[in-house]
Formats: C-alpha cells, structure tokens, sequence
C-alpha cells in the first residue's frame, strides 16, 4: 500500500533556529500517529509544511501531492482542525455547512447534521455564542461529513474540559475512523490519546527521537522499581531515565531484556507519559 | 442579498470553479450584511423619514402661520399647467433629486468599501480563521478575487437597489401628498422613461467604475494581506507619506510643480477607488459648470472618457500586479 505522508530530509528554519532539522519518516495508511513534543519542538512547522502551509526544504509527498504547489488537489482529501479558535466567529452553523457544502466536494451534508443533531448546536447559532466544546463539535461535525483520507488534529482540544475531550475522541474513534483513513495528532495530553494511537513519533528541537508502533513499545522499554540493592547493578545497563519514588528508584530502559530486568526489582511497560518525560529529559 | 443567498443549486456541483466562487461570494456576504446591505436600506429608511417630516412641517407650516393657504395656488397647482418649457425644467430638477437622493448610498458604500478592502485580508488573519479557509479546497486566488468582487460589483449593486427602493418611496410619498392636495402626481411624478434613465445609468457606471477602481482597490488588499497591525497605516498613510517625500524631490530637483503628479494618479485614484463613479470628490470641480452635477458626474460621455484614458488601462495592469502580490503573500505567508 503507498504511504498516506513521506518525508525524505525535511527542514525548515526560522532564521537561526531550526524547526525541522532533516527529518524522514512514513506514515502508512489507516493508522493513528500521535506527533507528540514541548512547545516549540517543531510539531506545529511539521503539521504544516505537510498542509502546504508553509514552504520547507526536503522532500515530501501527502497523498501522493507535493503539499506546496498542489495544495488545492490536496485540500480535497485532507481535513484539518487546528486548536479551536479557528472557526470565524461571525459565521453562523447553518451558513458554515453551506459553504462547506458547495465548496467541498466530499462533504455529505446529512452525515453533517445527523452529527450535529446529538450536541446543542442550533444551526441558527453564531459561532462567537457557543462554547468552547459546542465549536469543536461543530468543527469535528463538519470534519466527519468530509470523505477524506487524511485528518490532521492540531491540538484539537485545548482548552475543552474533561469530557469533551473524551467524547471528541470517542466520536473520532467510533464515527470516523476506518481502515481507509489516517488521522495525525498532536496534544499535550498525552495520556487521553495514549489508548487511541496506533503509531507515536517523538519530536524535539525539529528532530524525531522516536517513531515507533505503540504494538513495539513493551517489547522495548520497561520500567523497573529497582530495589535499593540492585541499583548499581540497573545503572550498569545504562536506563534511559531515574525517577526516585517513596526511596526507591524508578528507571526506564530501552531495549534490555525484560527477563533480565526482572531480577533487579518489578518491571511494567512504562506510560507513553513515562516514555516522552524520559525521552525528552535524556536529550536535554 | 437574498437571491444571493438562496442560490443553492450550481452547475458544475460542489467544488467545481463556479460553485466554490458564488460560495465564497456569500460568505463575503454573510460576514459583512451589515455594511453592505442593512446600511444601505437604514440610509435609505433614514432619508425616507426626512421626506416624511419634511412634508410634516411644511403642512404644519402651511396651516399655522401662512393660514390655510391652498397649496393649488401654491406650486402644485403650477405642476399642473406646465408648458413644455417648464415640464423640460420639472423633469430635470426632478432627475437631480433622484441623484441626490442616492448620493448618501454612494456615501456609504464608499466607507464600506474602503473600510472592507482595508481589513479583509489582515481580519482573517488576525483571528485565525485563515486557517479554516485554508483548510477546504478553494485556492488563494480565488478567496482574493471574490474579496474584490464584492467590493467591485456586489457593494455597489447592493447600493443602487437600496437607491431604487428610495426612490419608488420617494415618489410614492410626494405623489401621496399630492393626491391630498388633490393634484394628479401620475402624469408628471411616474415617468418610467426618467427613472429607467437613471437607473440604467446607475447600473452602468458599475462595471465602468470597476475598470478604474482595480488598481485602487487592489494596492487595499495588498496592504490588508501585507499589515502585521494596523492595515490602515499602509494603506493610507503610506500613499500620502509617499506623496509629501515625492513633493519634496520634485521641488529639491526643480523639474515641475511640486508632487501633483504622485497625488493625482497615486494618492487620487487610491482615495477615489471605493465607492461609484458618483461620489468621487472631484467631480464637481471637473468640466464647465452644469445644472446636473449629478447627472454630468455618471454622464455616457463621462463613462467613455474613463473607457478611453489610458490611465484607466495601464491602471489595470499595474492592478492585476498588485492583486498577485495579495494573493501570493495569502498563499504563502506563514504567520499565523
């Protein structure tokens, strides 16, 4: 099956600063990547020069389009949410459907509002009435009307309380998401989208320092409680990160056999949380 | 407008050139109703009143302290034994208060228009919703173009229906109130053959103006698309700046008379852009006096001479540069 997005040697600078430094890297079809990095690892530059935003060095192909001078082609098949403020605030739901609609031309209107019909939005509303949670819905009504193969989430639920973050990924997951489809994410939230992911890629100071399936996390890392005795001994085998818990040592490593872990104290495969704090604080 | 707004069915269906351009022309719409369209009919409401109270004080004038003088003896009995001399002369003041009457429309739509170009580009921006238009499949070129249209030909379309309901009431008010004065306002008041006149005229001056106004209107969006803050600093006081360091050159050279030039084809044609061919500030001081500024403002020989200048063509051209350079900078300008 040919790749959904393909970087070959992708970089981009801001003057001095690089925020993407040279990177490659595949995105098969019908998976989950969460993009996940601190503020101002290259995420957003990532996201992008992958919608033709912005222009960068490299190569790179979405969908088989060069993002830059075929955007239009690529629009066609790609949504986007960024972070909720996007939608223009004067429009009203039934006029932003409208357009859509005659703009779009994958855009079903009645899976539109069949979506539309389980939240409070009137299609009357204004956007600048509804709550932060009412946008998002009606942000990701439109966005699950369109027929498209590649969905990139911007940090898409920032600033929504607890359960909109919960429903907004279970409709994703329920409503939206097939075989055919591929939906990139970044959050801060790590630890909401972590059972939802199917791949993860690492990004720091416009590298990635991971890109691995989540199916290959538990055979790689594991985090061991290491008993007070034993702990020279896991210092030995080079753990990626230390984490001093109640007196004891909690250590994660990459890579080590987790048989042999486990004579030093109780192993667990580590939290994508665990994993990106340890990650990070070891390129630090 | 309402037939704007019901458009539903499109050749060509969803996405296609035609349907995704109408679409965007709606959401221009919809975003700036107010300006281009319920300002317009307030202006007009507005005038309709005055009209209205107008003919209230003049009644009460009348009655109160000239005494119940009948108004036959007055000027609406004249109207009903005009010779052809006269009816030439009713005709023609007659054709003056219908320009007047749409001068205030022009007024606004000039403002609006100004204020639209001046903003559209750097609003989105500001807000960030640029990233959802960015996000469906209608390209920067033609998002641009039918920013420009609405300033071009929707405002001032909007515009002169706003006038043609102005004026029907207009003319249904006075001939009320000479049918209550018992003159018969229908052989002089409705002349089809008048009112078609100006507002074809009206309707002309559109698409003529539009020539002109391109390059105007287009410096607008490029400073819009171009403004980090304050859109209206590039678009304006940038021109005028421009204006007084030229005058300077010009007169530190001594090679002609200082910056008229630079004011008259840059400064001039941008400030002259928004609005019509009939609220452009130096028309009353153009060409040898007339009894119908108005009319001599929109004249057929007026819409030629603009046809056949040439600043109006290479205008056009240096237009269509900067209309590129605004719709390059939204295709490619990462800020947001």
């Amino acid at each position: 099956m040919t790749a959904i997005i393909q970087a070959r040697g992708l970089s981009k600078a801001y003057g001095a600063t690089r925020a993407l430094d040279n990177v490659s890297f595949t995105i098969p079809p019908g998976r989950i990547v969460g993009l996940i990095g601190p503020n101002g690892a290259g995420k957003t530059t990532a996201l992008k020069a992958i919608l033709g935003l912005t222009p960068y060095q490299g190569e790179l192909k979405v969908l088989g389009y060069n993002p830059h001078s075929e955007r239009q082609r690529l629009m066609k098949e790609v949504c986007f949410i960024a972070d909720t403020a996007i939608l223009p605030r004067w429009i009203r739901a039934r006029e932003l459907i409208d357009f859509v609609e005659h703009v779009h031309p994958n855009f079903s209107r009645g899976k539109c509002m069949a979506f539309l019909e389980r939240t409070r939005i009137d299609p009357a509303m204004k956007v600048k009435a509804m709550s932060k949670g009412m946008v998002v819905q009606l942000h990701l009504a439109i966005v699950m009307a369109i027929d498209a193969r590649l969905l990139v989430l911007d940090e898409p639920t920032l600033g929504l309380d607890i359960l909109h973050r919960k429903s907004f990924y279970e409709a994703l997951l329920n409503d939206y998401f097939d075989q055919e489809k591929t939906i990139l994410v970044t959050t801060h939230q790590v630890e909401e989208i972590e059972h939802i992911l199917s791949d993860v890629l690492f990004i720091q100071d416009g590298r990635f320092v991971l890109d691995a399936t989540m199916d290959s996390l538990p055979a790689r890392f594991t985090e061991v409680l290491v008993n007070p005795d034993r702990r020279e001994q896991a210092l030995a085998l080079k753990p990626l990160h230390e984490n001093s818990l109640f007196g004891k040592s909690a250590m994660l490593f990459d890579g080590v056999p987790r048989e042999r872990l486990a004579e030093l104290g109780e192993t667990r495969t580590p939290g994508l949380a665990d994993l990106f704090v340890a990650i990070m604080k070891e390129k630090h | 407008m309402n037939a704007l707004a019901t458009v539903s069915r499109l050749p060509g269906g969803a996405g296609s050139t035609l349907s995704t351009f109408v679409a965007l022309l709606r959401r221009e719409y919809w975003e700036h109703r107010g300006g281009l369209w319920s300002a317009q009919v307030w202006t007009a409401a507005v005038l309709l009143g005055l009209v209205v109270l107008s003919m209230l004080v003049g009644e009460a004038f009348r009655m109160n302290l000239v005494g119940n003088v009948d108004v036959r003896t007055l000027g609406m009995l004249a109207l009903k034994e005009l010779g052809p001399a006269e009816m030439a002369q009713f005709r023609q003041g007659l054709e003056i208060g219908l320009w007047g009457l749409g001068l205030i429309n022009q007024m606004v739509l000039y403002f609006v228009v100004l204020f639209y170009c001046i903003n559209t580009l750097y609003e989105e921006r500001k807000d960030r919703s640029i990233l959802f238009w960015k996000s469906l499949p209608a390209t920067d070129t033609m998002t641009v173009l039918s920013k420009l249209a609405t300033a071009v030909l929707v405002a001032p379309f909007l515009a002169i229906f706003a006038t043609m309901l102005l004026h029907v009431g207009f003319l249904v008010l006075v001939s009320l109130y000479a049918a209550l004065h018992g003159v018969n306002p229908l052989p002089f008041l409705w002349q089809p053959a008048l009112l078609g006149k100006v507002w074809l005229q009206m309707l002309a001056t559109v698409p003529v103006h539009m020539l002109w106004a391109i390059p105007g209107l287009a410096w607008l969006l490029l400073a819009s698309s171009w403004s980090k803050r304050v859109p209206f600093v590039w678009a304006l006081l940038i021109p005028c700046l421009a204006g007084v360091v030229y005058g300077f050159v010009e007169t530190a050279s001594r090679l002609s008379t200082p910056g008229s030039w630079f004011w008259e084809h840059i400064v001039g044609r941008i400030f002259s852009s928004p609005g019509s061919m009939l609220f452009r500030p130096w028309n009353w001081r153009e060409g040898p006096g007339t009894d119908n500024p108005f009319a001599q403002a929109v004249s057929w020989d007026r819409m030629h001479a603009v046809l056949v200048a040439p600043e109006t063509w290479i205008g056009l051209v240096v237009g269509v540069i900067l209309l590129a350079a605004a719709i390059w900078l939204r295709r490619f300008r990462d800020d947001s």
